[in-house]
């Protein structure tokens, strides 16, 4: 059967082509379209799933008077009272503090370190996290990781090291204090929430930063990141924090109380809205819709062409159940040739706009200064995987199309009269 | 019972503001290794017979019974099965599929046919071998063939199935006289091997072989003619 299909193919070259290009032009929109996509959201996770969190809530105040150490950019204070009131509220998995601070260093050519206090009882959610995340760790780190007892020491970014010439052992001065290094963090290029250049125990990043700046409370951080038991459950969670937020902070929900997740970071981090997104994806699906349409009139169409044939089929015994498998083969072959094509194309399309996409992180992520002395990757380059998703449906939509584009066709042929049919010779 | 038995079959088809009639009161019966020649000239209703004998059409009114199988009762699937298991076609104009072979053209009727594809492929060649000897043309496409290698082609197709009753449109209309009667010998060989061989034609050459001479006019019969050479 699958040889006379190939045969009726080969043999209809104009008619193929159209249903083999329709399909693959509207497979490779669609391919394309979805991978960028998803693309775009998987890439957005990197920084939270490296930092082994789904949300991160910062506050936004005005700066403080500049001080030798100051917290970084416009993050207001976040009560520590926050966090064991978040961690109450359902499908909520894990929380944790972070205290963001710049340490200005007036004698090291005028460069800010962005530092990090990280809560070294909750490891596996901050910056510093080493729990492996989708199969990939996202750190690894020289020297030690901080323990419960740990005061004055720091890990540091190893970027930030190989730039300051710091091995472990060495000691280096913020808010006028001295830290040994006891590890050096490689965050493979990887950009992450709350990264800094150097991380120190976040009870003496309160310590630092409320001596210098006595009017950060004590005993808060400035931004909190919360991991879920299941990320979709974000938008159920993300109305109980802001409002826990706001009463505690008196702060204006989400004037001035941020909550960011990746789907949030995803339109000013790639420059396509949340609405350009359904859009293309709306458009690639309705586009598909036309050409499936198109392909099955088509294929209805082409009983008139071949009624000769039908009826000379009839007349040697095929069954309307062997015409209709044939007819459902035919079509079934050019749509899946159609569609797998689309699919090549469509993927090599989005693998070559993935290569070249560079997004910059936004500032509320990672809140680096504008002096760093060796700045922690903000750029995100992500590689573009192949979704097997988007492989079956896009194959499932060529066949269904083909199968449907057969179906209809060979209704039309069950009707047609043998005698009838052969008289039309 | 005869084999095929035709009783007072009406057809009329139906056009926009007019009806044809194409048979008028006709009955036959034919017994089983006969050699019918149907004649008459164009319109008379020939090849609308025969497609009600091979289940192609079914009559207005009256019966078509084939080997005490009703026709007229049976829906297209089993008409069809009736049409793969009993019947073998020889058009008119050969109407071979212009993209297969000659060898695939004579497995066509095969294709659906539930039997292991060797099977298939032997019964192809040994049909093939019996009306088309020279390999060389098995490979051929129609267009590359003759008009009496296309009715060879055609033969083979309609008998790869070793139908009981082999019906043929005029089978030598497009051919000149010594390929008609090559082709005449092909179907006489077939009834010999047990075939009824009902042929509608209006070339009197084929008269001579006949068992069975029906001549028709406005869709009736006006006369039938037993015997050799009828």
């Amino acid at each position: 059967m699958f040889a006379y299909a190939w045969k009726e193919i080969t043999r209809r070259k104009a008619r193929s082509t159209l249903t083999i290009a329709g399909i693959f032009f509207s497979l490779l929109l669609l391919v394309a379209a979805l991978a960028i996509m998803q693309f775009f959201r998987d890439a957005m996770m990197v920084p939270f799933k490296s930092a082994g969190t789904d949300l991160a809530i910062s506050s936004f105040v005005e700066p403080g008077p500049f001080k030798k150490v100051r917290q970084a950019r416009h993050l207001g204070a976040l009560p520590d009272s926050l966090l064991p009131q978040i961690s109450q509220i359902p499908g909520v998995k894990g929380v944790s503090g972070v205290l963001l601070f710049w340490d200005y260093h007036p004698e090291d050519k005028n460069l800010m370190y962005n530092c990090c206090g990280v809560d070294v009882a909750n490891p596996s959610i901050g910056p510093l996290s080493l729990a492996p995340s989708a199969g990939q760790v996202y750190a690894v780190i020289d020297g030690r990781s901080f323990s419960l007892d740990d005061k004055y020491v720091a890990i540091v970014d190893k970027k930030f090291a190989q730039a300051k010439n710091l091995k472990i052992g060495e000691h280096i001065e913020l808010g006028y204090k001295d830290f040994e290094i006891v590890g050096i963090a490689d965050m493979r290029g990887v950009p992450r929430v709350a990264e800094a250049e150097i991380y120190i125990p976040l009870s003496t990043a309160k310590e630092l930063v409320h001596e210098n700046q006595p009017n950060f409370p004590k005993d808060a951080v400035n931004m909190i990141l919360v991991k879920l038991e299941n990320p979709k459950m974000a938008d159920e969670v993300k109305p109980k924090i802001m409002k826990l937020v706001a009463q505690a902070t008196g702060l204006k929900p989400k004037e001035q109380i941020k909550i960011m997740t990746a789907e949030a970071i995803l339109p000013d981090t790639t420059g396509v809205s949340t609405v350009a997104q359904k859009m293309v994806k709306v458009l690639s699906i309705l586009v598909v819709i036309g050409i499936a349409i198109l392909v099955m009139r088509t294929a209805v169409a082409s009983i008139g062409e071949r009624t000769r044939e039908i009826g000379i089929m009839k007349a040697l015994g095929w069954r309307n159940g062997d015409i209709s498998k044939l007819m459902v083969t035919e079509m079934a072959v050019q749509t899946t040739i159609g569609g797998i094509l689309g699919i090549i194309v469509g993927y090599i399309l989005a693998y070559i706009y993935a290569s070249t996409a560079v997004f910059q992180l936004p500032h509320n992520v990672i809140p680096t200064s504008c002096a760093p002395a060796a700045a922690p990757p903000e750029n995100l380059k992500v590689a573009m995987q192949v979704y097997p998703w988007i492989v079956i449906t896009a194959l499932l939509v060529s066949i269904v199309v083909g199968v449907l584009s057969g179906y209809l066709a060979s209704r039309k042929a069950a009707a047609l009269e043998p005698a009838q049919a052969i008289r039309a010779i | 019972m005869p084999l095929i038995k035709v009783d007072n079959v009406n057809k009329i088809y139906k056009r926009r503001d007019f009806e044809v009639r194409s048979l008028d009161g006709v009955s036959l019966d034919v017994e089983k290794g006969e050699f019918v020649v149907i004649y008459g000239v164009s319109g008379s209703g020939k090849t609308t017979l025969l497609n009600l004998i091979g289940g192609l059409d079914k009559p207005t009114s009256g019966k078509v019974i084939v080997d005490s199988l009703d026709l007229t009762a049976q829906d297209e699937e089993k008409l069809s099965l009736y049409r793969r298991e009993k019947v073998g076609f020889i058009f008119q104009g050969f109407n071979l599929i212009p993209t297969l072979t000659s060898f695939e053209n004579v497995l066509f009727p095969l294709v659906p046919v539930p039997m292991p594809e060797s099977d298939k492929r032997k019964r192809a060649t040994e049909i093939l071998s019996q009306i088309l000897p020279n390999e060389r043309l098995w490979n051929q496409l129609p267009v590359e063939l003759s008009g009496g290698e296309q009715q060879r082609v055609a033969i083979a197709r309609a008998l790869v199935n070793n139908p009981e009753i082999l019906l043929a449109d005029e089978p030598t209309s497009d051919l000149d006289r010594k390929t008609s009667e090559q082709i005449i010998d092909l179907l006489w060989e077939a009834n010999k091997r047990g075939c009824t061989v009902i042929i509608a034609t209006h070339d009197p050459r084929i008269l001579e072989r006949a068992t069975m001479g029906i001549e028709m006019e406005d869709g009736k019969i006006i006369d039938i003619r037993k015997g050799a050479s009828a």
